[in-house]
């Protein structure tokens, strides 16, 4: 059976069958494959090496699943010989085909050269000659062909040659600046086809209850030796009242036996869809404004609740090449995209959050070119975007001696993406000393993307100013000069005996290809009334493995007005590092010893710790002290299901030993299941979900009796991920309140593949200190399917690939569905609704038809039985002629 | 309709005996032996799609169980009604019934087992049958009709064993007739292989080549399905085999490497031994 024509053709015929031995690994679809041989192909001239007895043959020559070409091709018993310049366009190698028939390539990145000569019979890569074995090119009408074992070495591929196939298939196609595009393109199209986290598929309120529930947090310490003369306490409780948090909290203030406790309850609420004003606290806490203190009273803000990292974008422009295709990564993600234009000129948007952003640009030229470029943006968490306005207020009463009451007023505004201004009043009333009322003004922002400057003066105060310089991650330096006032008597916010500190630090990573080896610089000069304090320190540290080595120099300068200035020098070594012991387990030691005047030990200190369960740890330290002496540690921790405890051991030389216990955990009670529930904690400030995953049944979305619950469906909420329990339920704690979180349920985790959840992701608020219920229905879907068939001149015959869409009448959603290669289509996971099923008029284009029906109508129905609804038949009748209609 | 595809099943059987396994293939299919037992009714079969096209995926329950014929040639028994009363094809269902699965992508078809009310315990077969297509189109040519490359492309089907258990589930074996016989070079050895209890015997066959001494000569291993009975007829090269008595021991276990653990059922070991004789 002979198809080819001038070159081998080929019938694959294709069946199979598998293990029907039951069950092995054995099975293997099993596939005949006929080849009909190869017909003689015409001599083929060559210079050198000469390759006799050549056949001519079509390849299907492909770049794994990027690109294909079919190309005509050489064949010498089992080796292929590719047509080289064919392979190096189709992988979008940079190169050049000489008159003289030279090939160059140039392989990015590196930009090696890659040359092969046929007249010569040579092969060279990157300037070095590359050995060719015998046979190893041909030419024929000014193609240069290369037997595939040679290109795979010259390029460092693999091609695999299936003759009964007819192809020629590149394994590793990211070799080539082809495949590296398309990964590159494939990133694109997933940050471009982003958006972001998406809308939820709805919103709906959760369902509270009266309360929904309190939480208790409490803490017991005593010391072993002596309890009843070292016991203390500490207990908080936490309720959803009016939609805020109600918190009240008790400590004894040392021993319980010294009857001093200290009582503190706060309220607070939060209106997260309001502008104006978004927090209101009442009872004990902290002040507003940069400074804070304990203050008993109220404090009123409309700065969010939680502040979201995202910040903005900021744009980052550049030159390359033209055409040049450039993208921005942020911690090894692509982030953003775009193509350089004819001058090369580019500019990309940075998303910034608060903290450091590390940003990498990275510029592809057409034929594989790479260059990268680093960049760091500081964002301090004291900006805001432009026109961002924020303002907060707050008073009441000290918490503390240093003054009876206080106020303060404080006020943020973006004056543009880069630069926020902070100004603000502190207010103090004293009981002897005169009150104060302290103004301040601040501004913060970037000149440079590397470069932060901050500046405030607080009247009365202080006068500061900082820069930060991080033009890359492998540099940090900072600084801030502080000069203090003497104009207040018995200043708040400084201590009096401060005339002006000068801070400066530097990080250094030296070696970009070793960033685990990292030098640190500090300087600190305190100059106080009675003289000058100051601290110079240098350390190097560096990570092998699971052993880190530090190093350090420490130097401490006491100046003082009246005496001898001293001067303390410490020299300072340690290793951490992870030991092995049988059994896979490791211990985690460390040894540190310091030097004082390089040469008098000062201090020296080993510590291990083994994790002896997942939730215990036991840890023993032991040192010596030029000062205090010899000293030993024992601490034992366990994270319990219901508790934490810590157990620690302390004996000091010469003194008995301490043994100290702490207990700490939380008591919920959901007000939904009445239960009541311990846990590790701790519990306070946060709120939970909790309710049934359910079959809804008469489909009202609402869990009736007799509805039953699903047992094991994965439920995530807010990227946490539960398992309900047999009845159904799922329950999760230590979510932030207030704040809105996504839930859904993950449909492969229902056992029975016909129920789906009625919702996708929905978004639900936490209440506060309590559990909000949110039952969450699942329903059984259907499948529909039927087929497209059109009128031909010999009857019916199926259409296939015909688009569909399937829309849903109640929400007006599309859903698209494709039909098979014999014009039949199918589709499971349907919701129970009402649905119209229509053939795209693209479908239709060229054929000159028209459906019988513009929609059919799909009804499915609750069904529990699994009753599959009848197949729809889509018949296609030619259009009618222009000038019929009418 | 249905009769055709037990048709093309039957022929693709068939061509088993006589065509080489190729490497290649549409689609693959893992796990190749699905367990489900009342109290987990649902199990997931990965499809993966290694080829450079798209391929779309039939799926289909049939009952079938590989059995052996007169002359001892394994062949797949297919029930074409289902109404054997160990087929468990017409009450395990599966989601999507028909897929594409798109070049170098990976897809899964849910299976759930809902038997009827009233189904008596023991084990219940089915044959998940996957029937995949390429959608490339099959002739391509090149613009200047220089050559033409023809590829024709039909079904790859995979066929999986899917195995039902409820409630209490046992099986053993006992072997009917063994008389082993040397003809020839040929070590011909035909056991009757009956099973016991209510689930099929899924195991492995030891045949041990014993000299007077006792020592080992030579050992062949196969897989066994016992579904009811298996009388398949093993045929062993032995030429240059010294002339003289042997013997040959037979030993049938459940310790199957390809089956989990889990779902092995246990059962006795059994051992045979029969003298031949190499003239």
């Amino acid at each position: 059976m002979t198809l080819g024509l001038r070159s081998r053709g080929a019938l694959l015929l294709a069946f199979g069958v598998l293990s029907w031995i039951h069950p092995g690994p054995q099975a293997a679809a099993a596939q005949a494959q006929v080849a009909t041989q190869a017909q003689p192909a015409p001599r083929v001239t060559l210079d050198a090496p000469v390759v006799s007895d050549l056949q001519e043959i079509l390849l299907d020559l492909r770049i794994g699943r990027l690109a294909s070409r079919t190309v005509r091709a050489l064949t010498e018993g089992s080796e292929a010989y590719l047509p080289v310049s064919e392979l190096l366009a189709l992988g979008e190698v940079d190169h050049t085909v000489e008159d003289t028939g030279v090939v160059r390539a140039v392989i990015h990145p590196g930009a090696r050269l890659v040359v092969l000569d046929p007249v010569a019979g040579q092969a060279s890569r990157e300037g070095r000659p590359f050995s060719l074995p015998a046979a190893a090119m041909a030419e024929d009408s000014g193609t240069l062909y290369v037997a595939a074992s040679v290109l795979e070495s010259l390029f460092d591929l693999t091609i695999r040659t299936d003759w009964s196939r007819l192809t020629a298939v590149v394994m590793d196609p990211q070799v080539l600046p082809l495949g590296r595009r398309m990964e590159r393109e494939a990133r694109w199209r997933r940050v471009t086809g982003a958006t972001g986290s998406g809308a939820p598929d709805a919103r709906i309120p959760l369902d509270q209850g009266r309360f929904g529930g309190a939480v208790v947090d409490w803490s017991l310490s005593s010391n072993v030796n002596d309890p009843s003369g070292t016991t203390s306490y500490a207990v908080g409780a936490g309720a959803r009242v009016f939609d805020g948090n109600l918190q009240m909290s008790s400590r004894s203030l040392g021993p319980t036996s010294t009857g001093e406790h200290q009582v503190d309850a706060t309220y607070q609420t939060v209106w997260s869809d309001r502008s104006w004003i978004t927090q209101m606290r009442l009872g004990d806490g902290f002040s507003s404004g940069p400074r804070l203190r304990s203050v008993r009273g109220i404090s009123l803000t409309n700065a969010p609740f939680v502040r979201r990292s995202f910040f903005g974008v900021d744009s980052f422009s550049g030159r390359v090449g033209p055409g040049w295709d450039v993208e921005l990564k942020q911690a090894n993600r692509t982030v953003d995209v775009t193509r350089a234009d004819e001058q090369g000129a580019f500019a990309l948007d940075i998303p910034l959050a608060y903290g450091t952003n590390s940003v990498e640009v990275v510029a592809f030229g057409p034929h594989g070119e790479i260059v990268t470029t680093e960049r760091l943006v500081l964002l301090g968490t004291d900006r805001l975007p432009a026109d961002a306005f924020e303002w907060s207020l707050s008073g009441g009463a000290c918490r503390d001696a240093r003054c009876a009451g206080t106020a303060n007023l404080d006020l943020r505004y973006g004056l543009s993406d880069r630069w926020t201004l902070r100004g603000g009043t502190e207010a103090f009333t004293r009981d002897t000393l005169p009150s104060l009322v302290q103004p301040y003004l601040g501004v913060t922002g970037v000149v440079l993307p590397g470069l932060q400057l901050a500046s405030e003066v607080l009247h009365g105060g202080f006068l500061r100013g900082g820069a930060t310089y991080a033009p890359s991650s492998r540099l940090r330096v900072r600084s801030v000069f502080t000069a203090f006032s003497s104009a207040v008597e018995g200043p708040v916010l400084h201590d009096a005996r401060r005339q002006s500190t000068t801070e400066t630090d530097v990080l250094f990573r030296p070696l970009a290809s070793h960033p685990r080896w990292l030098v640190r610089g500090a300087w600190l000069r305190q100059a106080l009334d009675s003289g000058t304090l100051s601290l110079i320190q240098a350390a190097s540290v560096f990570q092998l493995g699971n052993v880190g080595f530090e190093s350090g120099l420490r130097r401490d300068v006491d100046d003082p007005d009246l005496g001898a200035r001293s001067t303390r020098d410490y020299l300072t070594g340690a290793v951490t590092g992870l030991v092995p012991l049988p059994g896979r387990r490791k211990l985690w030691a460390r040894g540190e010893v310091e030097l004082l005047d390089a040469s008098a030990l000062q201090r020296v200190r080993g510590r291990v710790a083994y994790q002896v369960t997942p939730g215990a740890r036991l840890e023993i330290g032991s040192g010596w002290h030029r000062t205090f002496g010899a000293d030993l540690t024992v601490t034992f921790s366990a994270y319990l299901s219901q508790l934490r405890s810590l157990t620690q051991m302390v004996a000091p030389e010469g003194v008995s030993a301490r043994v100290t216990q702490v207990t700490q955990g939380t008591v919920h009670w959901n007000e939904a299941t009445r239960q009541m529930s311990l846990s590790p904690g701790p519990g306070l400030e946060r709120g939970g979900i909790s309710g049934y995953v359910f079959v809804d049944d008469n489909g009202n979305g609402v869990r009736d009796p007799g509805e039953p619950g699903l047992d094991g469906a994965r439920v995530v909420i807010g990227g946490r991920t539960v398992r309900t329990d047999a009845d159904g339920r799922h329950r999760t704690w230590d979510l932030v309140p207030f704040e809105p979180v996504r839930v859904w349920v993950d449909p492969s985790s229902i056992t029975d593949p016909r129920l789906v959840p009625v919702l996708g992701e929905v978004e639900v608020v936490v209440p506060p200190s309590s559990f909000g219920r949110l039952d969450i229905p699942v329903t059984f879907s259907q499948e529909i399917w039927g087929s497209v068939v059109r009128s031909t001149s010999q009857g019916e015959a199926p259409l296939p690939y015909a688009e569909l869409e399937l829309v849903d009448l109640g929400t007006g959603e599309g859903r698209a569905v494709r039909a098979f290669s014999d014009g039949d289509f199918y589709e499971s996971g349907i919701k129970p609704g009402r649905y119209e099923l229509r053939i795209t008029p693209g479908s239709l284009r060229g054929l000159g038809v028209v459906p019988e029906q513009d929609a059919y109508p799909v009804d499915i129905e609750v069904n529990p039985t699994g009753a599959p609804p009848d197949p729809i038949l889509i018949r296609l009748t030619p259009a009618p002629a222009v000038g019929d209609a009418g | 309709m249905m009769r055709n595809r037990l048709r093309t099943l039957a022929l693709t059987a068939a061509l088993w005996f006589g065509v080489l396994l190729s490497e290649a293939v549409a689609i693959v299919v893992a796990p190749t032996a699905v367990y489900l037992a009342d109290d987990n009714p649902s199990a997931a079969v990965s499809l993966y799609n290694p080829s450079n096209d798209p391929e779309e995926v039939t799926v289909e329950a049939v009952f079938g169980y590989p059995t052996t014929d007169e002359a001892g040639n394994i062949y797949l028994h297919i029930d074409p009604e289902g109404a054997d009363t160990r087929s468990a094809a017409g009450w395990i269902q599966a989601l999507p019934r028909r897929l594409v699965v798109p070049p170098g992508e990976r897809r899964v078809v849910r299976l759930l087992a809902r038997p009827p009310a009233g189904t008596p315990d023991g084990e219940y077969w089915t044959r998940l049958v996957l029937t995949s297509r390429g959608q490339r189109v099959p002739v391509a040519g090149t613009p200047d009709t220089a050559g033409v490359q023809v590829g024709l492309e039909l079904e790859v089907r995979t066929i999986i064993a899917v195995t039902y258990r409820k409630g209490a589930v046992t099986t053993s074996l006992s072997v009917e007739d063994f008389t082993p016989r040397i003809e020839g070079d040929t070590l011909v050895v035909h056991p009757e292989l009956v099973r016991g209890g209510n689930g099929a015997f899924i195991g492995r066959m030891d045949v041990i080549l014993l000299d007077q001494e006792g020592s080992e000569i030579r050992r062949w291993t196969e897989q066994v399905a016992v579904y009811r009975t298996y009388h398949r007829r093993y045929a062993y090269d032995v030429s240059g085999l010294e002339s003289g008595s042997y013997r040959v021991v037979l030993r049938l276990s459940t310790e199957r490497d390809d089956v989990p653990a889990a779902s092995r059922l246990p059962a006795a070991p059994v051992e045979l031994a029969a003298e031949v004789v190499r003239p």
